[in-house]
């Protein structure tokens, strides 16, 4: 007995050891060589999307080139490629890609300027400006004029492609929603609070303002969905009321607290402020900045340009300030979230699968926040669920949340467009290694080209249900094919701006940590790195001290950044 | 006689040629992970990274002057000094006096020696990534449900609520920290000669008394090497924190090694890295002379066992 405990104890110590490894770094997969083929190594990042779409488009690859000749030294004729599917994303990659195996990437968090400079990624000029199949337009065309300006400005040639669009926000339960009638109704004194008494009575305009199929965008989707923040904590506590938990997150990590805050600061927003943070430079137009407080505490707003002499508008932003008071809100009332979201044991996966399960347990959850990645990335939870409750699981409607465009009913949408932000810095490319061999360089890019033919993009996006960083559109009966919350998030992404995370601004390449995620940061009091605890803390902060905290006065923007811009400018 | 003597000279070659062998790598491997990594640490606090030609080039004062406005200037850095300062203090008072008496009490092989042997070793042999999961479940989910089953109220864990995650890491932090030094403790007290021991029972000295006159005497040299080590420490003891949250630990809860750290690891791009070394040569100024002011202290002024 006592010599069975003692193995017990020594093998629980033994595998503890391997508890934090993870697959980094190994190459996992466990396809055999073919020696009479040319091999091709990919590497893709296997996080939310997965590496399925990569299979299906390597068996294409495969079998379109099988008889072609890659290697003018050898007989060997046709291509296998290599797939290894891992954890591995910028800040390792720094370090690895020399030394790795791998040839062509899929990836995250890409310092793209640090790697232009340092010499780590191929030319891939040639690639992006030709077409990707027969008939097509080229790769460059499909590339927003932003994206083109950028990822060519260290010196005119392309370097990478960006990979796929990452987005933050709320997920809704549909099916939750029309049982329940968690709807606006069109009548606002309908006897009801204003919410829909039967699934016919007709709903509001929502944060769109409009209904119906206007060039091919689905405007009715988001109807009856609140189109002020009002509106929206009227909406949680109706949902109270009914018992619906308004919303679930993860408590394990505060970055995803950022999520809200960030995509109402979008829905607030124009391009131009969204962009601000990237640019600081606002051009002809201007840009919504709070610039203190009334009597009444309301704040007040005025319109101004900015440039990067007065950069420091961007923590002044009106758009921010709406988007802390959303998470104050949110946070205000216990009964709005599940308790377990301020757990930090609660994992993101968890929070998934509680959001999955909640109606079939009816203990229903309206809301989970978490990137649009969601639905690939909780696919086991999905399958347990089917397994767990049957047909009652099966086909279930979820959909990417619209948020509200504007604060009061008072204002209006500052854009007809809807703004989004891609935060991922996800890229394609093929490692400068790869350059020696003109043979292996040029097997390369031919398998990168053919990741954006449109057949490829397409494939992807009815595979993963996300869209490709590039302009490409789907077949109808593509569309088709996507589950509800794809074709949801497709046909919000139809009429919305991108925001991509990439900026050739001296004040933001040599400070981009500052200007992505520790814009939340702030001052008031004490200091915080995630508004979330601050509203958490005992004695509560208001939105307004924690808003003004964020702030720079004139002198400390120019004593911090002087050195990247001049003073006349 | 000639004859011998080449031969000695040769066994001599022979033996120096085996401990060049035997010393060159782990020489070579100082050279270059410690000199080397520390010199160019210290030289990218001068530098700056230029996009145009892929390198670092001089920047003079610029960082560091940078790191000192901060330092004076961001309530980040108030934070992580109070509690670089806490974390500090609490290891040293009660990490080290409840490390001497675990210590004692395991060495004079009281009742339930063997039991506190197992619960202080095991932070130090379990992988400390385990041993946070299953310390955040116990105080997350275990002490809510106690609590709610004792009082019928809910309540929040405690790494949950603001007002006391830091006292509980920091509890983690002391506990995580007992294993190293009652194993240095007891065997340095299993050095305490035996007579004195003796001596002193049969002159009637009581257990606490021999625990002051004659333990902590014979452990001092000891102590002195973890207080010493401490201070050292004290810029780059990160808390525990990137094992409970990762790089995700907000403002309130950061120590100045955790701030290194975390910087490092969550870096979005070459030019951050200048930034980060310039805060390492400051802290090394402050730390390099308050280590040897306190070694000297402790050594001049602490009990002598002659």
């Amino acid at each position: 007995m006592k010599r069975l405990a003692s193995i017990l104890v020594l093998s629980i110590i033994v595998l503890s050891g391997f508890a934090g490894c993870s697959k980094n770094g190994i190459n996992n997969t466990t396809e055999k060589i073919d020696r009479n083929r040319t091999q091709l190594y990919v590497s893709n990042y296997n996080g939310g999307i997965g590496t399925e779409w990569l299979y299906e488009i390597k068996a294409r690859f495969e079998e379109e080139y099988k008889d072609y000749k890659f290697e003018s030294d050898t007989d060997k004729v046709g291509v296998q490629l290599i797939i290894n599917p891992n954890k591995d994303s910028g800040t390792t990659l720094t370090s690895t890609l020399p030394g790795s195996s791998d040839e062509v990437f899929f990836a995250e968090d890409i310092p793209y300027y640090d790697w232009v400079s340092k010499g780590m990624l191929a030319d891939v000029s040639d690639v992006v400006k030709s077409a990707a199949a027969e008939g097509e337009e080229t790769i460059e065309n499909k590339l927003t004029a932003e994206q083109r300006a950028m990822l060519t400005i260290s010196d005119g040639k392309y370097y990478a492609l960006p990979h796929y669009e990452h987005v933050r926000g709320l997920q809704y339960d549909v099916d939750l929603f029309e049982r329940k009638l968690l709807y606006f109704s069109m009548d606002e004194n309908n006897g009801n609070q204003g919410f829909v008494t039967s699934a016919t009575e007709q709903r509001s305009l929502g944060p769109d303002g409009k209904t119906g199929v206007i060039d091919g965008i689905d405007y009715s989707l988001d109807d009856g969905l609140p189109s002020t923040y009002d509106e929206f904590f009227r909406l949680c506590d109706y949902m109270v009321q009914r018992n619906v938990i308004p919303f679930v997150w993860t408590g394990m990590y505060n970055d995803y607290t950022l999520y809200i805050e960030g995509a109402i600061f979008d829905a607030y927003s124009t391009k131009t402020e969204a962009s601000l943070a990237l640019t600081f430079d606002s051009g002809d137009e201007t840009v919504r900045v709070i610039t203190g407080f009334d009597g009444s505490g309301n704040p007040v707003i005025e319109n101004v340009k900015v440039t990067e002499q007065t950069g420091y508008y961007v923590f002044q932003q009106a758009g921010r300030y709406y988007g802390l008071d959303f998470l104050r809100r949110m946070l205000s009332d216990k009964r709005y979230y599940h308790t377990l979201s301020i757990d930090s044991t609660f994992s993101h996966l968890d929070a998934q699968e509680q959001f999955i399960y909640s109606s079939l347990e009816n203990e229903p959850i309206a809301m989970l926040m978490d990137g649009n990645y969601w639905e690939n990335e909780a696919a086991d939870a999905f399958n347990r669920s089917v397994a767990d409750y049957g047909s009652r699981a099966e086909n279930r409607r979820f959909a990417w949340m619209p948020l509200p465009r504007r604060a009061d009913e008072e204002s209006s949408a500052a854009s007809d467009r809807a703004v989004m932000t891609d935060s991922a810095r996800s890229y394609a490319f093929i490692n400068a290694t790869v350059e020696s061999d003109p043979d292996k360089l040029n097997l390369a890019k031919m398998f990168l080209r053919y990741c954006y033919s449109d057949t490829s993009l397409q494939e992807f996006t009815v595979e993963t249900g996300l869209k490709k960083a590039v302009d490409y559109s789907l077949l109808p009966e593509q569309e088709e094919q996507l589950t509800y919350y794809a074709k949801s998030f497709w046909n919000y992404r139809k009429n919305a701006d991108m925001v991509y995370n990439l900026s050739g601004n001296a004040i933001f390449m040599n400070n981009e940590t500052t200007f992505t995620k520790n814009i939340w940061s702030s001052q008031a009091g004490s200091s915080y790195a995630y508004p979330y605890n601050a509203f958490r803390s005992s004695g509560g902060m208001t939105t307004k001290e924690y808003f003004e905290g964020m702030w720079l006065t004139s002198s400390e923007w120019t004593d911090r950044y002087r050195q990247h811009f001049t003073e006349s400018d | 006689m000639v004859k011998k003597s080449v031969a000695f000279a040769k066994r001599n070659r022979k033996k120096l040629l085996f401990y060049c062998a035997v010393l060159a790598l782990p020489i070579l491997q100082f050279c270059v992970f410690y000199i080397g990594v520390n010199l160019n640490s210290v030289l990218l606090a001068f530098r700056r990274y230029d996009f145009g030609t892929g390198g670092f080039v001089w920047a003079g004062f610029d960082n560091l002057e940078q790191a000192c406005r901060d330092l004076i200037e961001l309530d980040m850095f108030r934070s992580s000094t109070k509690n670089s300062i806490i974390v500090f203090l609490f290891t040293q008072l009660f990490g080290i006096s409840f490390a001497l008496i675990f210590s004692y009490f395991i060495y004079k092989k009281m009742t339930g020696s063997g039991f506190f042997k197992v619960i202080l070793f095991m932070p130090q042999i379990v992988s400390s990534v385990v041993m946070v999961i299953i310390y955040k479940y116990f105080v997350e989910r275990a002490y809510s449900a106690v609590v709610e089953m004792l009082t019928g109220n809910t309540a929040e864990g405690l790494l949950a609520s603001p007002d006391t995650r830091f006292g509980t890491i920091l509890f983690f932090t002391i506990w995580a920290g007992f294993g190293t030094q009652v194993l240095m403790y007891t065997s340095a007290m299993g050095g305490i000669s035996e007579s004195v021991v003796d001596a002193a029972r049969i002159d009637g000295a009581s257990p606490l008394r021999e625990f002051w006159n004659i333990t902590i005497p014979g452990v001092w040299s000891t102590l002195v090497t973890f207080v010493t080590v401490g201070v050292a420490h004290i810029f780059t003891n990160q808390m525990n924190l990137y094992s409970f949250y990762g790089t995700q630990a907000d403002y309130d809860l950061y120590t100045f090694g955790y701030f290194l750290y975390k910087s490092v690891q969550e870096t979005k791009s070459m030019t951050n890295y200048p930034y980060i070394a310039s805060f390492g040569l400051i802290f090394t100024v402050i730390a390099v002379p308050l280590t040897f002011a306190v070694k000297w202290l402790f050594e001049r002024f602490g009990p002598k066992t002659d």
